[in-house]
Order: structure tokens, then sequence, then C-alpha cells
């Protein structure tokens, strides 16, 4: 046998990437087609809200009425800070400021975790008024079928968008964890840029809910 | 023996394959060897056809007589829609790719690997997973639906919906992940030198199948989860009780399953590009036509999902527009059949196994595909929706055109993979077995759906009785063939004479390394330099 | 072991923390101006204003913190694709809704 073969046989799982800058490029490359693949994920029910906007109009106006703005609007203003800040982290990291990063990281997690408190505040206060979906609906103020879908549509698209939040403030949360234990570093941070650009599209996603469920008039 | 043959004998000795290079169990269950996944999912999927191939054959052992033959109706109902289940999500989409797609693209562009090796395992498990999980359904006591899970149907059928949409949600999330994996690799571990424009086809192919997957199986991943709320806890959102429109759920199932067609179909049109070249040992007539019709397709793809839906109660200006648009799907699909024919031109022919496959293919997917236009023109898709028609015409391209691809990879490859031949005239002889049992159980079809006999019926008027018995019989002429290459091939992977590295004279990449490979692929790097095509440089035949 | 590869790999350019901070900044002032929109009277102009800013800020979220502004051409490709897709799956329903 070949010197190279048998160095080869000795070895225990091929590498397909020799240096850290290719396994970059390559993460850096599959998040961003997974990503693309999340978008198209909502792209879903953003098309069912497009489709039954035009069926039913003015009710989902009347329907909107009904989702607190100051809600909406404050989970849109902790949102985008929490994406403020997990850019921030990234950035702090990359200047080698650990501190800064814990602090950031924190600030992220602590945003993203108010954004869930507000939106379960949300929730209980719409189906304490029998705002729930589908079949479980039985808000009699406003009993057209326009409006009980507005709330199904509601329910599905922060329902689906809040579970990504779970997972990206799990993710905050082990980011954290490897900054705070120094595995993530400013040599080493591919893992972060990956969990920031996650979180990022959670971030967008919110940016186009908002106006869809509680601005329209 | 060929000129590779001769020099890789003069070579240093060789490693072990990759068969034997550790044999535990364990070794082959939690491999991350591109190669031993791909035998993984030939052993996965071809079980799949199997259960997929049984329930066909009930199905049509049903429908010899007008009334009740073997089985009751309801049973009936749920074995189309199994049928349709496992073929479509545990065969058709990940067969190809799964198994060629992970054993030859790495090897095509001169990488050990695929970009994330573990990865790939986890992509062959999460397959594993969803398959067990749709077929629990089975045991739940079956599905009834259809394969297309429509509403209203499906969110008050009592029959196991959960179970099925589940398992096939899981099956997408395995198919994300073989993109993902696809895409990343060809983006970033070309060997230095290899441009874009010098890859295999296959490996384009490959690759635009990736994108459209990635594209394309969220959507499906939502309507399912949208039709297992709506069944499970009647949340309504395409409940018209509620609120809901049923036609939305059809707008969002067939965006998906209109480009879901060409995820099983580019990848077996990246098998024939290779196969003609091969064996007629000519390049490409047109690289780039080829490498852009793919593209064209995908993207089109995307744009004609309406026409599943011409008599479903969309508006007529909506259906027109589908129309029109899925007109043009098939130009690109018609640029690559005369490609191919047109590299046969002045080459040196083989006549073998694959190369028969390839000859079935081009009538049956032409064949299929004309049909195919024909039933995306709104006015006479009115008379042919919903008939045997339409299930002829998408079995004509998905059984006359991937499983013929599958089949002619299956042998193309088999000494690349094992080392071994088959043997030719057993090959020849199943190879018509296979497709003239597909054309007698099919073209029937055809007749019966032109004649007004609508699918997923369970009973029938007298009159259409012989084109059934004679579909019936076709189908078991088709169940010889397959079982044939299967007992062959079997035998052949222990007893088949050797191969050779190149047995075929093939001038692509996959033919420079070992039959079979070692562990990583090939000790020493192969020649990049030569093209992947380049016959006419030779002389002809080696 | 691993080969010799095709693929360009060079020291990526990274947002500074000033743009950070004034993307920030952007993002809060077209949130108010979301916000004021909503309650301006606008007419049958709402939906396309509030669509509009948030397109805006969606911009600057993937431009500025996302870092698409330093990203090669298949991150923007793959951010067009879909933005694509999305409106044509939106504009596929809606022909039907609109028109049946």
């Amino acid at each position: 046998m070949s010197r190279e073969s048998a160095a080869l046989a000795s070895q225990a799982e091929p590498s397909p990437y020799a240096q850290p800058e290719t396994r970059r490029a390559a993460l850096t490359l599959a998040i961003w087609v997974f990503l693309g693949s999340e978008t198209m994920l909502f792209a879903g029910l953003f098309a069912l809200y497009t489709g039954y906007r035009a069926l039913y109009g003015a009710d989902f106006a009347h329907a909107a009425a009904f989702n607190e703005e100051w809600i909406g609007s404050l989970n849109t203003f902790v949102l985008i800070s929490s994406s403020f800040f997990a850019a921030w982290a990234l950035h702090a990291v990359r200047a080698g400021r650990r501190v800064m990063a814990l602090a950031s990281l924190c600030a992220v997690i602590a945003l993203g975790l108010c954004f869930l408190g507000l939106k379960s505040l949300e929730y209980y206060d719409h189906l304490s008024r029998g705002i729930a979906p589908g079949q479980f609906y039985t808000f009699t103020r406003l009993p057209q079928h326009g409006a009980r879908l507005f709330f199904t549509l509601y329910y599905f698209m922060t329902g689906l968008h809040a579970l990504h939040v779970i997972v990206g403030l799990s993710i905050m949360a082990w980011l954290l964890h490897r900054v705070h234990r120094k595995r993530t570093t400013r040599e080493r941070h591919v893992e972060l840029e990956l969990g920031a650009l996650y979180w990022h599209l959670v971030d967008i996603v919110w940016i186009f809910l908002w106006p869809l469920l509680y601005l329209i008039r | 023996m060929s000129v590779d043959e001769g020099m890789a004998s003069q070579a240093a000795p060789r490693e072990r394959s990759f068969w034997t290079a550790d044999t535990s169990v364990r070794s082959w269950l939690l491999t991350r060897d591109h190669k031993r996944i791909g035998i993984l999912f030939l052993v996965g999927t071809s079980l799949s056809l199997a259960l997929g191939g049984l329930f066909a054959l009930l199905l049509r052992l049903e429908l010899l007589t007008p009334d009740r033959t073997i089985m009751g109706p309801t049973t009936y109902n749920k074995l189309f829609t199994q049928h349709g289940v496992v073929m479509v999500w545990m065969f058709m989409i990940p067969a190809i790719p799964g198994i060629f797609g992970n054993f030859m693209l790495p090897i095509m562009i001169g990488a050990r690997d695929v970009a994330f090796p573990t990865l790939n395992l986890a992509s062959f498990w999460v397959y594993v997973l969803g398959a067990v999980v749709t077929l629990t359904a089975l045991a739940a006591g079956g599905v009834d639906t259809g394969w297309t899970f429509y509403v209203p149907y499906s969110a008050t059928s009592l029959s196991a919906v959960g179970w099925t949409v589940t398992g096939v949600f899981i099956l997408g999330i395995s198919t994300i992940m073989s993109a993902i994996n696809f895409i990343v690799t060809t983006h970033t571990l070309r060997v230095q030198g290899l441009g874009w424009m010098q890859l295999p086809l296959f490996v384009w192919a490959i690759y635009g199948t990736a994108i459209i997957q990635v594209v394309a199986t969220p959507v499906l991943g939502l309507s399912l989860l949208l039709v297992g709320l709506d069944h499970g806890f009647k949340l309504g959102i395409f409940d018209p009780q509620y609120g809901g429109d049923p036609i939305f759920y059809q707008h969002l199932f067939w965006f998906y399953s209109h480009p879901a067609v060409y995820i099983m179909i580019l990848p077996g049109f990246g098998v024939i590009s290779e196969v003609v070249s091969s064996f007629s040992h000519n390049p490409p007539v047109s690289y780039r036509l080829i490498v852009y019709s793919t593209f064209g397709i995908s993207f089109v793809g995307f744009l004609t999902w309406g026409h599943h839906m011409f008599v479903s109660g969309m508006s007529t200006f909506d259906a027109g527009i589908f129309g029109l648009l899925s007109m043009f799907v098939a130009i690109f699909s018609a640029i690559k059949v005369f490609a191919w024919t047109m590299t046969l031109r002045g080459g040196a022919i083989s006549l073998t196994t694959p190369l028969l496959y390839f000859f079935g293919f081009m009538f049956l997917f032409v064949f299929g595909g004309m049909t195919g236009v024909a039933v995306a023109s709104e006015s006479l898709d009115v008379h042919w929706h919903d008939t045997y028609f339409v299930v002829a015409h998408f079995h004509f391209v998905m059984v006359g055109g991937t499983l013929t691809a599958f089949l002619a990879a299956l042998h193309y490859w088999f000494p690349k993979m094992t080392g071994r031949r088959y043997p030719e005239r057993l090959g020849i002889a199943s190879s018509s077995l296979v497709v003239l049992g597909f054309f007698f159980t099919f073209m029937p079809q055809f007749l019966l759906g032109n004649a007004g006999m609508p699918r997923r019926y369970y009973s029938y008027p007298e009159a259409y009785q012989w084109l059934n018995v004679l579909s019936t019989g076709g189908a078991s002429v088709l169940a010889c063939g397959l079982l044939l290459t299967l007992s062959y091939l079997c035998v052949a992977c222990v007893r088949g004479a050797p191969a050779g590295d190149n047995p075929w004279g093939s001038r692509c990449f996959e033919w420079r390394v070992a039959s079979p490979p070692p562990k990583h692929n090939f000790t020493e790097l192969p020649d990049f330099e030569r093209g992947a095509y380049a016959y006419a440089e030779e002389g002809g035949l080696p | 072991m691993a080969t010799p590869v095709s693929h360009p790999v060079n020291e990526p350019e990274s947002a500074s923390g000033r743009a950070l901070r004034w993307a920030f900044l952007a993002l809060l002032v077209l949130t108010g101006l979301s916000w004021a929109g909503a309650h301006a009277p606008l007419g049958h102009l709402h939906g396309l204003f509030a669509l509009g800013v948030a397109a805006i800020k969606a911009l600057v979220v993937a431009f500025v913190f996302m870092e698409l502004r330093h990203a090669g051409f298949v991150p923007r490709f793959i951010a067009l694709l879909t933005l694509l897709f999305i409106g044509l799956m939106c504009t596929g329903i809606v022909a039907d809704a609109l028109w049946r």
C-alpha cells in the first residue's frame, strides 16, 4: 500500500474543506439556501393572506381593528432592536470585544423573550374574547366569514413565526454559551454569523406581518 | 481492455474498495461516505418501488372486472392513495438524486465527498423516519383521499390523514437537506480548474433539481401542515363553513406539485444525457443547450401550476393564463429531446441495456410529453380531467420517463458501483419486457380516458372491460421485467464478471476512478484536464 | 486530504459599527412612519404605503444587518428569487380570487 493510501486509510472521516475559510464559505452558502427555503415556507401563508384579502376586502380591515395596535407596534420595536443587537454582537466578536458581545447577546435574548411575552398576552386576550381559529371562533361582534378567516390566518402566521422565534432564541442561547466559554472567538465565529442571519430573517418576516395584521384600514 | 484499464493496472496497488474498507454494520448505518449513503438510498427506494408496485398490481387486479374482484371500494381508494404517496415521495423524488446523485456527483467534480457528509447521513435517516411514519398510516387503516389530499375530503375523511401528511412532511425535510448539500457541494467543491461549463450534464441536472427542491418543498410542507391541522382540529383555513376556500388549497398544493414533477424528471434527464453520450461515444450535440434548457424547465415549471385546476372552479381568466404558460415549458423538454437524438448521429453505437432504456425513454417520454401539452390545453382538459387520459399521461412521463431513466442509470453505473458486469442478454430481455409491458399497461388507459372512464373509480361499465384487462396484462409483463431485473442485478453483485474501471469506454469523469471506487474516491486525483465528453479527440472507440 | 477547489474565497467585508447604528436608527424612524401612515388619511393607498415602508425596512435589515451589501452574487440571487416566487404565488391566487 502506498504511503498516501495508508495515510488515507487511517483517517477517520474525509474532511471536504481543508481551510477554515472554505468551510466558512460553504456554511454561509448553505445558510442562505436554507433561509431561502424558510422564506418559501412563509410565502404560502402570505399568498393565502393575499388571496383571502382579495375575497374579503373590508372584513379584513374590520377584523384587524381588534388586534391591539400597541402590542403589535411594541413588538415590532422589540424585534428590530433584538435584530440590531444580534448584528452588534457579531460586530463585537469580530472586534474581539467579548464582554460587549455577551451583553449584546443577552439583549437579543431578553428582547426576544419580551416579544414572546407580549405575544402570549395578546393570544390570551384574544382567546378570552372568543377570537380563536376556525371552529373555535366565538367572537360575536364580528361574526362574518371574512373576520373569522382573518383571525385564523393571524394565528397561523404569528404562530409559525413564534415557533421560529423560539428556535432562534434557542440558537442565541447556545451562541451566548459559546461566546462565554470562548469557543466562539474573533478568529472562529462562523456559527454566530449563521445564527444571526437566521435571527434577522425572523425579524424580516415580522416586519411584513405587522402591517398586514395590524395596520390595515 | 480499455486504455484506462491498462493504465490502472500499472499504477500502484489499489486501496480496498469502499465496500470492504470497513465491514461492520455500524460502519454502514452511520457512514458518512457518500457512496455508502447512495447504496442505503438504493435499498430504501427499491423497497419503496416494490411496495408501490405491489399496490399497483393489486389495483390492476381489482380492475380486471367491472365490479368487485378482490377488494371493496374503500380498500381500493386507500390503495390508489397509498400507491401515489409511496411512489411519488418514497421513490420518484429521492431515487435518482439519493442513489446516483450521492454516489456520482462528488466523484464527477473531483471531490472526496459532499460538502456536509453528516448532513447527508441525516438526510437518509430522516427519509427512513418519514417513510416509517407514512407507512404507519397503513397500519392505522390507510388513507383514502388520493395522493393530492384535496380538501374538503381530506379534512373530513376518517382515514389516517394525520399520519400520512406528517410522514410526507418529514420526507420533504429529507429532500431539502439533500438539496442544500448538493447545491453547496457543486458550488464549493469542484476541483481546481473545473469550471461550471465543464461539468458533466448529470451534475447540472442534480443541481437544477436541488434548486427546485429547496424552493418548492417548503410550500408542500405548509400545505400538508394546514391540511393536517384542518383534519385534526378543524381550524378551517380551507373550510367554507369557516370562511375558507378549498380552491386555495389546490393553489398551494400544486405550486409545489407541478415543480415536483420536474424534480422527478430532471435527474432522469441528467442520466439520459450521460447514457446517450457514453453509448454513442459522441459529445452532446450542444452542451449549452442542454444546460440552459435545464434551467428553463426549473424556472418555467413554477409558472404553470394552475393547469391542474382547470375544472376546479377557479377563474377562467387565471385558467387561461396558466394554459398559455404551460405551453412554454414543453419547449425546453423538446430542445433536450432533439439534442439527444442529434447526439447519436455519426456515433459509434454500443447497443447495450442502458441504450435500450434510452430508446424506450425517448419513445415513451415524447409520447407522454406530447399528451401533456394536450391536457395543458384548457378546452381539451375539460373533457380529459380526472379521467384515465391524465393517468396515462403522467405514467408515461413518470414511469416511461423517470423509471426508465432510473433503470438506465442502474445498468450504466452498475459496473462503477460494484466493479462487476450484469448479464447483457438478460438486460436486453428485461428492458424489452419493461418497455413493452409498460406500453400495454398505459396505452389502453389513454383510450379508456378518452372514452370517458374516470380515474379513481372502483367500478366501471362493462364496455370498458377489455381495455382494463389489456392494461392489467401489460402490468403483469412490466412486473415480470422488473422482477427479472432485480434478480439478475442481485446475482451479478456477487457473481458478475469483473468489469474493469471503464467497461463502456466513457469519457465522463467518474470512469477515471476505480470500479468500485475506494473509500475516499481516488488515491491520486484523476486527470480533469481532458473534458467529460472529449470523444472526438481520441478518434472513436478506445 | 481535501482536493484543491475552484471556488473563490476572499476575506469577507463586514458591516461597520457606524453602519449598524445608522441602520437601527433608520429602522426606528421607518417604524414610526408606518405607524403614522396607518393613522393618516391615505384612503386606498394605506396598504401600498404600509407594504412599501415594510419593504424598505426589510432591505435595510437585509443589506446592513445581514451584510447582503458585502455578500457575493449567490446570496443576493437567492433573496431576489424568493421575492419573485412570493410575488408569483400571490399573483396566481389573486388572479383567481378577483376574477371568479
